[in-house]
């Protein structure tokens, strides 16, 4: 016998074992805990529950003594009807007379507990007397029209009687804008509002699921039958609650998560109300299991959600024919009966809006799977907002003038236009744009509220005038050029071309196949991503008559925000990512020329990377000299880069004398052999060597292998400490970025469009490049709750998101580049943060090369918090220009990059005139190159010497128009002269005697007349801002 | 503040631009200078020239010569190239024929209004002062440093290897009380090393060769131990959930 089957877990194996088991009950455990805690934030307390009770009992009372309500309130109605399409309206209300209602009873998810606070409505259930049904209700809309004239009596009853004790609207949360709801917002004693949805309903009205005589309206019959069985779920939903309480804390979650992420309400979405009868039909069919926790079952449910085969009809009620069922689905796409077996819930649910919850429950379970304790907030805490969590959008104007072609969806829904023409326009785009993209989603149609005086018929486009249409993106092919169709001989080749239309084209392919074929001229990143839009506008224009001036999408703004004029040869705008990869080719080039240099004395081992620009994330800026020859060079922006040199004898690292005097020898030596190659231009500096080389500019400077070392070890002091940062941390994180870009393609634009928006509004002084080059780089490394980012705008929102929620205090930002730092090393950190805080700095990010956090210690306490303002307050804009139609959306987003100067103590406005360098020759060795000297740049510089100790200046690098300066918190306290007073700055300060002693402060008005002396010529402009009042 | 302004041996004066100016751009410094009959003024900004410190000074006596260095003094010469970006204050000296105008410069008044910056007199713009420290930066005389760091080298070199020349004589030597000091320095050849794969093995084979969880009571113990832990942190984390309910972080909207 084999022995290793006698063997069995040895004892360290078996501890593991039960430790890993009490681990999974711990986290088990805690979680339980907290759910506990959510419910019982989100359920109503007794004492709400009584007080619901209450003005309920008072409001029926009201209803129920109901009499005829003043003849002028109704009249003005009837010369004011809902549009239809019925001409015997007038009739059909004729000789109506007011009754009180037969029952007023609380209905939905209320009676059974499940009803959240502040979030959802208690419904009403009305039944209306007998005497206002007649045969032909199931006629055009006829039944529609009638509840919604008792719903109009009824409020003018209840205006009449209750003075303003009630304040009532008109309410249309289902697909038919004709099925109205009132909202009944009640003023009572009691602290909080409650609404009242009053639902009406006909019983006994006996017809079924009926088609029309001329046109179908599947929509209609259904509006009908849901009012005929409503509540036709409530015994059973009351049965399975009274089982166990694990269910009902499981619905509930259910319901938060869903609120939580917009999946509750919507055009044709699966309410709350079906997807909690969808787990009623798992449980009964024991696919469920609910002997566990709520949040295991919730886990389980949205694991059922995804793997659940919806296309298949399924019904609630056992004995169902199959008739039935396949007449339910010739009409809808998904089948879900009613334990009456007569409404279909999932009626007005298109499989897009299915097709949205299942990705979201998909994604949700798997934040679950990897892990249960740290997902919880993620899941039911945090809000899921559209623009965050969707690629790109399109939005449609004008939603009102669209033409349907469908007639029979047209008259069935009342004339509404999104429900009539969406499926079409969903249809076009998903076929069009193909495995370009891969889900859809249409934004939330908010539920339509108006006012009872409100005299426009009822039409949800006349409201909310513009559908939002997202989606995300397949990264891969989003950009591409080329759709091939199939070949020319091909049956389906027709149809391809009447598809595309005229941009249809017969393609010869690499293959040889002759196919049809669409191209899209793009020749530059920025065009190709405006793709996706050119194949909308000419699809929609093609099939649905929708106009490009009505379309609107989110990737034009992006270019418009990075675009500056490119240098004069090339007179068009440039967005500088073609730039940006030249530039790469001309570093590698000339790391290629370092690496292969014979005549130094030592070999290089290495070149490293330092400036932005190296690792592709260098935003780049209006060029101010129209034109750079090749003999001249722009000395700003050089991009550092350390050559690492052999050797094993150098000097030691504390004699620094000995060590700069070698760099500089082999600095001149490198120097030399440079300059004899073709198209680079070296010059020696002070400790480092300026190499110019295809017009951009690189400083070289030298290190050690064993300098490196050491410094990795050891750099406790400043000096070493800035060593450390310039020569270890930036070109490591170099490296690591640019392995995140050939990961992410979005990555580098991201980090450079939040460079823009720190640099337009002048904080790039207080957050650093590589600072903010790394919160980008969050955002794609750990994405929860969403994916990672698949386009620019969504990953610079969803920076600022993080700049303006993470909890800066109490929390550092980890960015864990390919998991480096483990679990343990992890919360070491965390203890360590948390005990000693004072000693990191306030934006603190963690990386696993500077777990301390040496990167970010500029920044200062003070003026993080304006920039979390301004990163708030810019992304309550992005809301809004997503969803407001007043701007052209390129202006719209433009103003997310406009400065807020009245933040400012001063503001100096400089000479658009200096923005041009001085250009000056310079000769060294017989070689004759020009120079530009920038001077609006030395302005600053000597402004930032002057006064950096006093006030925080601030300017955009990018687009030096503007210098401001924010006096720092004790900027003009006086300071006593001690003995000792050759060392203090005698600039602008005034003596002033405090308490006998001599001091000496800051004086306002010799800092203005110094900044405007020394800016001759550069400033146009200096003004003191109200800010200054405040000394 | 009336009359003269002392602060622990400099007289302060307020100096303005022009006499439009209405307030002082600088306060500057006065001391009597520790060789010749000189004032030593700080605080002075890189614009100013010779001509502009006449100007103020000229009225207390012939002055003989005026010598602007920047604030640190001279740097001591380096073999590097020692330029350094113009920025910051300079300090001035300003020589007189005669030592009795130095007591009458330290008697200057704060109050009194001195102008540097008349119309016509001349200064050094801002921008001239930038190309020139631009300039300056680019032009480094190389093959001149080079032979002077290769000196330095060569001198370097030169010295550590004596030091080591040094430490082997004194090594060798006993001291007074008659002991030979033992460096590191001695072994030529040190003992032969084990090499790193090699070590890992003998690692591996000292932790297999370890009785861990030997007795039934040390796995008991670590069991314990490790449940022991788990509670007391299922415990803080509960703590943590009620000052989490307290601070309303449940709270979904």
């Amino acid at each position: 016998m084999n022995q290793r089957l006698y063997t069995g877990d040895n004892a360290v194996k078996m501890i593991a074992k039960t430790i890993d088991d009490t681990d999974q009950l711990y986290a088990y455990n805690i979680v339980n805990y907290k759910v506990t805690e959510l419910i019982s934030e989100v359920s109503y307390s007794s004492a709400q529950k009584a007080a619901v009770m209450d003005s309920f009992q008072q409001l029926k009372k009201l209803l129920m003594s109901a009499g005829n309500p003043m003849p002028s309130q109704v009249l003005k109605l009837v010369t004011a009807p809902p549009r239809m399409p019925l001409k015997d309206i007038k009739d059909l209300i004729c000789g109506l007379e007011f009754k009180p209602p037969v029952s007023v009873d609380i209905c939905g998810s209320f009676t059974s507990g499940l009803a959240l606070r502040s979030t959802t409505m208690v419904d009403v259930r009305l039944i209306i007397p007998k005497k206002y049904y007649s045969k032909k209700d199931y006629l055009d809309q006829r039944w529609l029209v009638k509840k919604a004239y008792y719903a109009a009596f009824l409020l003018d009853y209840l205006s009449a009687h209750s003075g303003d004790q009630y304040t009532s609207y008109y309410a249309c949360p289902n697909d038919n804008p004709l099925d109205i709801l009132l909202h009944i917002s009640c003023k009572s004693s009691v602290t909080f509002r409650h609404h009242t949805e009053v639902m009406l309903m006909r019983k006994k009205l006996d017809i079924q699921v009926e088609e029309g005589v001329d046109i179908p309206t599947p929509l209609y019959n259904h509006v009908l039958s849901t009012n005929q069985m409503y509540g036709s779920g409530e015994e059973l939903t009351a049965d399975w609650v009274k089982e166990s309480d694990v269910i009902k804390q499981c619905m509930i979650l259910t319901k938060i998560w869903m609120h939580q992420r917009d999946l509750d309400e919507g055009f044709q979405c699966l309410n709350t109300f079906t997807l909690r009868m969808f787990m009623i039909y798992l449980l009964r069919n024991r696919q469920l299991p609910y002997h566990t926790s709520a949040h295991r079952m919730f886990l389980a449910f949205l694991q059922k959600i995804v793997s659940f085969d919806w296309t298949v009809p399924f019904s609630l009620k056992e004995d169902i024919t199959t008739e039935c069922l396949d007449g339910q689905k010739k009409v809808s796409e998904i089948v879900f009966m009613d334990p009456t077996g007569f409404v279909n819930y999932c009626a007005a649910v298109s499989l897009t809006s299915l097709d949205q919850l299942k990705l979201h429950a998909g994604e949700t379970a798997e934040f679950i799977l990897r892990d249960e304790d740290g997902s919880f907030e993620d899941t039911f805490i945090k809000r899921i907002l559209p623009h965050l969590y969707y690629d790109h959008y399109v939005r449609i104007d004008d939603v009102s003038k669209l033409s349907c072609k469908d007639v029979n969806r047209y008259v069935d829904s009342c004339g509404d236009a999104v429900y009539s023409c969406l499926p079409n326009i969903l249809d076009i785009l998903k076929k069009g744009l193909g495995n370009r993209i891969t889900n859809v989603g249409v934004s939330p149609v908010r539920r339509v509220v108006m006012p009872v005086n409100c005299k426009q018929p009822f039409s949800r486009d006349s409201i909310e005038d513009m559908l939002v249409i997202r989606f995300h993106v397949n990264p891969d092919s989003i950009n591409n050029t080329l759709e091939r169709g199939p070949p020319a001989d091909d049956s389906a080749a027709a149809k391809f071309r009447e598809f595309w239309g005229e941009r249809a084209e017969l393609r010869r392919f690499m293959d040889g196949a002759i196919c049809e074929a669409v191209f899209w001229e793009a020749s530059t990143v920025a065009d190709k991503r405006v793709i996706y839009g050119k194949i909308l506008s000419h699809l929609l224009s093609l099939h649905c008559g929708i106009s490009e001036e009505v379309l609107t999408y989110s990737a034009n703004k992006l270019s418009s925000v990075l675009e500056y004029d490119g240098f004069e040869e090339r007179r068009h705008l440039v967005t500088g990512e073609e730039e940006a990869t030249h530039f790469q080719s001309i570093y590698f080039k000339l790391s290629k020329h370092l690496r292969a240099l014979k005549s130094l004395p030592l070999g290089v081992t290495d070149v490293l990377g330092v400036g932005p620009a190296c690792r592709n994330t260098k935003l780049y800026a209006p060029p101010v000299t129209n034109y750079i020859s090749s003999k001249q060079y722009a000395t700003f922006n050089p991009q550092k880069i350390i050559c690492v040199m052999e050797g094993s004898k150098w000097p030691d690292s504390e004699d620094y004398e000995a060590i700069d005097t070698l760099k500089m020898l082999i600095a001149i030596k490198m120097k030399e052999s440079l300059n004899a190659l073709d198209s680079v231009e070296a010059f020696v500096r002070q400790g480092y060597l300026t190499v110019f080389m295809e017009q951009h500019q690189f400083d070289i400077s030298i290190m050690n292998v064993g300098e490196l070392i050491k410094l990795r070890n050891n750099h406790t002091t400043p000096r070493l400490q800035q060593q450390f940062t310039d020569s270890v941390i930036l070109p490591n994180l170099t490296s690591l970025l640019n392995g995140l870009q050939s990961q992410h393609a979005t990555y580098a634009t991201a980090a450079r469009l939040l460079k823009k928006f720190f640099g337009s509004h002048m904080l790039t002084s207080l957050l650093p490049e590589p600072i903010t080059d790394l919160i980008a780089a969050s955002v794609y490394l750990d994405a929860k709750p969403y994916q990672a980012p698949r386009c620019e705008m969504v990953a610079f929102f969803r920076c600022l998101h993080l700049i303006a929620n993470h909890d800066w205090a109490n929390n550092p930002l980890v960015i864990n580049f390919h998991e480096e730092i483990n679990d343990d090393a992890l919360s070491e950190i965390m203890e360590k943060f948390r005990l000693h805080r004072h000693e990191y700095p306030c934006l603190s990010l963690v990386t696993p090369i500077d777990r301390k956090s040496i990167l970010t210690r500029p920044v200062m306490p003070f003026m993080m918090k304006l920039v979390r303002d301004i990163a708030t307050f810019s992304l309550q804009s992005v809301e809004n220009v997503s969803l407001t139609k007043d701007l052209p959306s390129s202006q719209a987003a433009m103003t997310l990059f406009e400065p807020d100067l009245s933040m400012m103590d001063v503001l100096i406005e400089l000479n658009p005139e200096t923005q041009r360098r001085l250009q000056f020759p310079l000769q060294q060795d017989g070689r004759k190159v020009e120079l530009f000297m920038d001077p609006a740049g030395n302005y600053i510089k000597h402004i930032q010497e002057s006064y950096s100790d006093k006030a925080v200046i601030l300017y955009d690098v990018n687009n030096i128009k503007y210098v401001g300066l924010i006096w720092k918190p004790g900027a003009f306290d006086p300071i006593p002269l001690k003995k000792s007073c050759s060392d203090v700055d005698k600039s602008s300060k005034k003596l002033t005697e405090l308490e006998g002693e001599v001091c000496m402060s800051l004086d306002i008005n010799a800092v203005l007349q110094d900044c405007n002396f020394v800016g001759k010529d550069i400033v146009k402009n200096i003004t003191v801002m109200g800010g200054v009042l405040r000394q | 503040m009336d009359g003269t302004v002392t602060v622990s041996g400099f007289t302060v004066i307020k100096v303005f631009h022009s006499s439009a100016s209405n307030s002082a751009q600088y306060t500057w410094w006065l001391k009597k200078s520790n060789v010749g009959n000189g004032i030593n003024v700080t605080g002075i900004p890189v614009y100013i020239r010779e001509g502009n410190l006449k100007k103020i000074f000229k009225k207390f006596g012939i002055i003989e010569k005026i010598k602007i260095y920047s604030l640190d003094g001279e740097k001591e010469q380096s073999h590097l190239p020692s330029f350094q970006q113009t920025k910051g204050y300079k300090q001035a000296d300003v020589f007189f024929v005669k030592s009795s105008a130095i007591k009458s410069v330290l008697s200057m008044k704060y109050d009194d209004k001195y102008t540097v910056l008349e119309e016509g007199s001349a200064y050094k713009p801002m921008t001239d002062v930038w190309i020139k420290d631009l300039q300056t930066s680019y032009n480094i005389p190389t093959a001149d440093i080079a032979s002077k760091c290769a000196k330095f080298m060569e001198a370097y070199d030169l010295r550590k290897s004596e030091e080591e020349k040094d430490a082997r004589k004194l090594a060798d030597e006993p001291d007074e009380d008659g002991w030979i000091t033992v460096t590191r320095n001695k072994f030529s050849h040190p003992p032969k090393a084990v090499k790193a794969h090699e070590l890992k093995k003998l690692r591996k084979k000292k932790e297999n060769a370890a009785l861990v969880h030997f007795y039934k009571n040390q796995v008991t113990d670590t069991k314990m131990q490790r449940i022991r832990e788990l509670k007391a942190k299922f415990e803080e984390d509960k703590k943590r959930i009620q000052e989490m309910r307290q601070q309303r972080k449940f709270r979904p909207y």
